[in-house]
This record gives structure tokens, sequence and C-alpha cells, in this order.
């Protein structure tokens, strides 16, 4: 892949908002991470290229947030998972399109891309 | 990993955690207070120019009171200038973390006595702008931004314990009575009162009452803060300060004829990030931790007489036991339901009150779990006293196990 090699929260969130998932890979160890981050947790090494990711996972951990902080006030309660997706790595996220009583632990979940476009952050709704 | 001189504890201070009785004070005057009652605790007699240095855990006296710098502060309130001051910030471990630095400042012989404190003055800001501050030491762009809260962080963890375990509440809400019972034994705990008292106290404004703990901590008065936690789940918001003063063991003799004695301490680091984690389940920073701790004292888990751990959540309780290997996975809960983890059982866990009923003014807990040690070694701790107890630990965690602290300390 031939895009930037800093592996930057910044550059995280510019794919987010084109719509796409990506993570590192280390190709000495073969370490997947998600978010990206500049130096292998596996290895140590620093050789690291950009992989995308499917965006396709399960529900590994979650909770509905009814006191939320002050600037979340008004969308409470929502849904927020840790997502172990198809690839390995896990990733926090908002989960969208589901009711607090259906969430559960091992729910397959797919990447809601229209909301990162939109909103740039992480989400993913119930497996369609 | 040895400490190369043997290190004393020789007086201790603590005051109330509380929301409100502090409400006209600042972190200096919560500080003198806890500092001035650990002088005074020393048998022998005490005075201020044998501490050689301060260290204190705070987490955020910047924003909580708009005051960084704040270990020279108090070394002036006290009167301890020019004697070195240093803050040490690791979250709610922050005064676990100032405890490593004051052992490691003694062992190593380039101080005799050291004081070590810590402070929280937290009611200044409205609940709301306190969980803001506090989801600062969760990883603030990958969690936070999200809306992520620490009782999130928490109910995170308790959803996966549930799947792996089974889920039930009565788990969670036996940490709550019990630690209720011990804070209302404990005349500094923020709750002196049962889980049941202050249920009917919450009834009786609604024409309420309830038959048992139960039947109120699965209504909708106590109600839901981060599925599957609700408010009886988490510690409260308390002002508060603890002070220790640690001396060579060597010189701890000049002070007192029954010193209490650091016999392993610990500490470990993990991701800051939950998702990072490869069990949510377990807290690896407290089982590193903790075996540095046991090697050290050389001791094993039941030798254990008491422990103080750090029960931020009824969950993080369940895990911390498990973690320290006083059960085994998936038992913990089930321990404090049977009543092995009471004063008067098997393994007392949070004789204090915990910080569910003692109080959580964040950089102080860690030094309050030492207070309590304290007193229960010198056999000092009244109505919540431990039989014969010889063996103490204490834990203390930074927000979600990014930081956590195990020490042992003995007679």
């Amino acid at each position: 892949m031939t895009e930037q090699h800093t592996f930057t929260v910044k550059d995280f969130f510019g794919f987010l908002r084109q719509g796409r998932l990506l993570g590192v890979k280390c190709p000495d160890c073969g370490e997947l991470m998600l978010p990206p981050r500049p130096i292998c947790k596996g290895c140590g090494g620093g050789n690291l290229e950009w992989v995308e990711l499917k965006g396709r996972g399960k529900v590994e951990a979650f909770t509905v947030i009814h006191v939320a902080p002050s600037r979340f006030k008004p969308e409470a309660p929502y849904l927020l998972v840790i997502v172990k997706l198809d690839e390995g790595p896990r990733i926090t996220a908002r989960l969208t399109g589901c009711s607090p009583e259906k969430v559960s632990v091992g729910l397959p979940v797919e990447g809601d891309v229209e909301s990162w476009t939109r909103e740039g952050l992480p989400t993913f709704r119930p497996l369609s | 990993m040895t400490l190369k001189r043997k290190v004393a504890v020789i007086g201790a201070g603590m005051t109330r955690f509380h929301n409100k009785v502090h409400a006209g004070k600042t972190s200096r005057e919560l500080f003198v207070e806890a500092a001035v009652e650990a002088i005074e605790s020393v048998d022998k007699g005490f005075e201020l120019k044998d501490i050689d240095a301060l260290y204190v855990g705070n987490f955020s006296s910047d924003v909580f009171e708009h005051q960084c710098h704040l270990a020279p502060l108090l070394a002036d309130w006290l009167g301890l200038c020019p004697k070195p001051a240093t803050r040490v910030e690791s979250a709610c471990a922050s005064g676990g973390a100032a405890l490593q630095v004051g052992v490691m400042a003694v062992a190593s012989g380039l101080f005799d006595v050291v004081m070590v404190g810590g402070v929280e003055k937290m009611t200044n800001l409205p609940t709301e702008e306190v969980t803001d501050a506090l989801a600062m030491a969760s990883d603030n762009i990958y969690e936070a931004s999200l809306g992520m809260t620490f009782p999130g962080i928490y109910a995170e963890m308790a959803s996966a314990y549930f799947s792996k375990y089974g889920e039930r509440y009565e788990w969670l809400a036996s940490i709550a009575i019990k630690n209720h019972h011990n804070g209302k034994l404990n005349p500094k705990a923020h709750f002196q009162a049962e889980v049941l008292e202050l249920a009917n106290k919450f009834g009786e404004k609604r024409g309420m009452k309830f038959r048992d703990e139960l039947e109120f901590l699965k209504s909708p008065l106590n109600f839901m803060v981060a599925y599957p936690l609700r408010l009886f789940d988490c510690c409260p918001i308390s002002d508060g300060a603890a002070a220790v003063i640690l001396p060579s063991a060597e010189k701890a003799k000049k002070w007192t004829d029954t010193p209490v004695y650091v016999e392993g301490v610990g500490q470990a680091s993990d991701t800051m990030a939950l998702h990072s984690r490869e069990d949510l389940t377990s807290i690896r920073a407290t089982v590193e931790a903790g075996k540095m701790a046991y090697r050290m004292a050389g001791i094993r888990p039941e030798d254990v007489d008491l422990a103080l751990v750090h029960d931020c959540f009824t969950i993080a309780e369940i895990i911390a036991t498990e973690d320290l290997g006083f059960f085994k996975r998936g038992e913990g809960g089930k321990a404090a339901e049977e009543g092995i983890t009471a004063v008067d059982g098997a393994k007392p866990i949070n004789t204090d009150g915990g910080l569910k009923a003692k109080g959580h003014p964040v950089g102080a807990t860690g030094v309050g779990m030492v207070y309590e040690v304290w007193k229960q070694l010198r056999g000092e701790a009244g109505r919540r006293q431990v039989d014969d107890a010889d063996k103490a630990l204490i834990h203390n965690v930074g927000a979600s196990g990014g930081t956590v602290v195990v020490q042992v300390y003995g007679r």
C-alpha cells in the first residue's frame, strides 16, 4: 500500500472518514494491530505496513452508558462495545441499530460505514 | 528483586473520606490534617524535621482545583520546606505509586525517613465534570472520545465476566452489602451505614419500604449507571487525604516498639485501552504486581490474613480477589456471597469498607489502605479487627489496570 507510513491517530481517523478500517501489520512477526501504532507490539520492530480490515467481528464485551460524560449527555443511554474483529484485533466502538436488550457477548457485528464517514468514529451494527 | 534495606511504617493518619464534611477545605488543609495525625500517631513522639522527603499521590488537582505542582505546596503548608517534595500521578493508583517511590527512596538508602501522602479534593466539581475528569485516565482518543466512562469500562469487564462464568447479580450485590457493613464499623468511612439503611432512607422520600437489600438493589431507585453496573456497584466521589511515615526498619526502633514492616512490593503496567487486552475478565497488571510482591515477601496468597483491594466497582473486587490468587477463576463473587470475605470470614477483604463504603478520594486511596493495614496489624482496628492479623496486602489500581501496585505488610 502506498499510503503515508506514519501510523498516527490522525491517519487512522482519516481512513475511517473515507469509510475504511485500517490497522497495521508487522511483516516480520505477523502481528496485526488496531489501532495503528509505530512499533510492533509483538517483536518491537518498526517495519510495519497498513492493512485493510473487513470490519466484521463479534461483540466481546458491552455496556449501556446511562450516566454519560457532559458532552454525551443528550445521547444517553447509548451502547458501547468491544468488537473482536474476524482478523483478530479488538476495538472499542459504538453500537448502532441495536436495542440495549438485544446486545450480548458473541453478537455478530459489521462496520456502520455511513457512520464512519459521517462522524469519524468506530461504529458497528448487528450483522444484517 | 529485593529491597536493599528493610522499610517500616511508624505512623499513619487519615481524614474521614466524605463528600460533604470537607466542603470548606482545599487539598492543603486535608493533607495537613492527615499528616498531623500521622505524626501524632508515632508511639514515642516524632518531629517534623526528621522527615527527609515527601511523596504525594494526587490524580488531578489540576482539574479539580486548578492547582498543579501540588507537592511543594503541601510541603510548605506542613512546614517541610526545603525538603524535596514530589507529586506522583498514576490515576487511581497515584497513592500506591507514591508509596512505591517512597519505599524505594528509603530502601535505596537515599533517605532515612520519608512521608508518603495522598490527597484528592473532588467535590468542587459537579458529578458529571468529575466523570469527565476521571475518564481522562482512560485512553482519551480510543475510549473517552466515544463517550466511554469509568463505570462503562468496568461494566464491559463485568459483561465479559458474566458471559464466561454465568450472570449472577447477587455476586455484585454481596460485595456492596459487605463493604457497607464494614464501612459502618469504620469511623472514617464515607458511608457508615448498611445498604438496607440507605435503601430505606432513599425509599422514605418516595413512600417505599424494602424488605431486604436485594429488593432495593434490583429496584429502579438503585439506578443504572452503565449496564450491568448500578449506583451501588460504584464507589462514591469523596474528598480526603492520608499520610504515612516510612523510615528504615533500623531507624524505626527509635520511634516505636511495634512498627509495621513493608515486606514485599510490586508494580506493573498494562495497556491503557481495555480493547488491547487478551483477557477482559482479569487484570494482568494485578497478577504481575501480585507475583512480584508475594515473591519478595516470601509468602503465598493463602498466607494473607486480610487484604485491601481496589473495589472502585463491585466487579473489580471480584476480579481482584481472583487475580491475587485468593479464589479460583469465576469464584470471587461466590466467595463474597458465602461470607468468606467478611471481617470474621476466612479471607477478610476490605475490612475498612473498601472504596465502595470508605470512599475513594482518588490520590489518597492507596495510602488510605496502608492506614487500615497499620491499624489492623497493630490490633487497633476496633470492631472491624481481624484476629491475629500478621500479614496484610494492599492492591491499588490505576484506571482499568494500566497501573497496579500490590504491597505486602507484616508485623
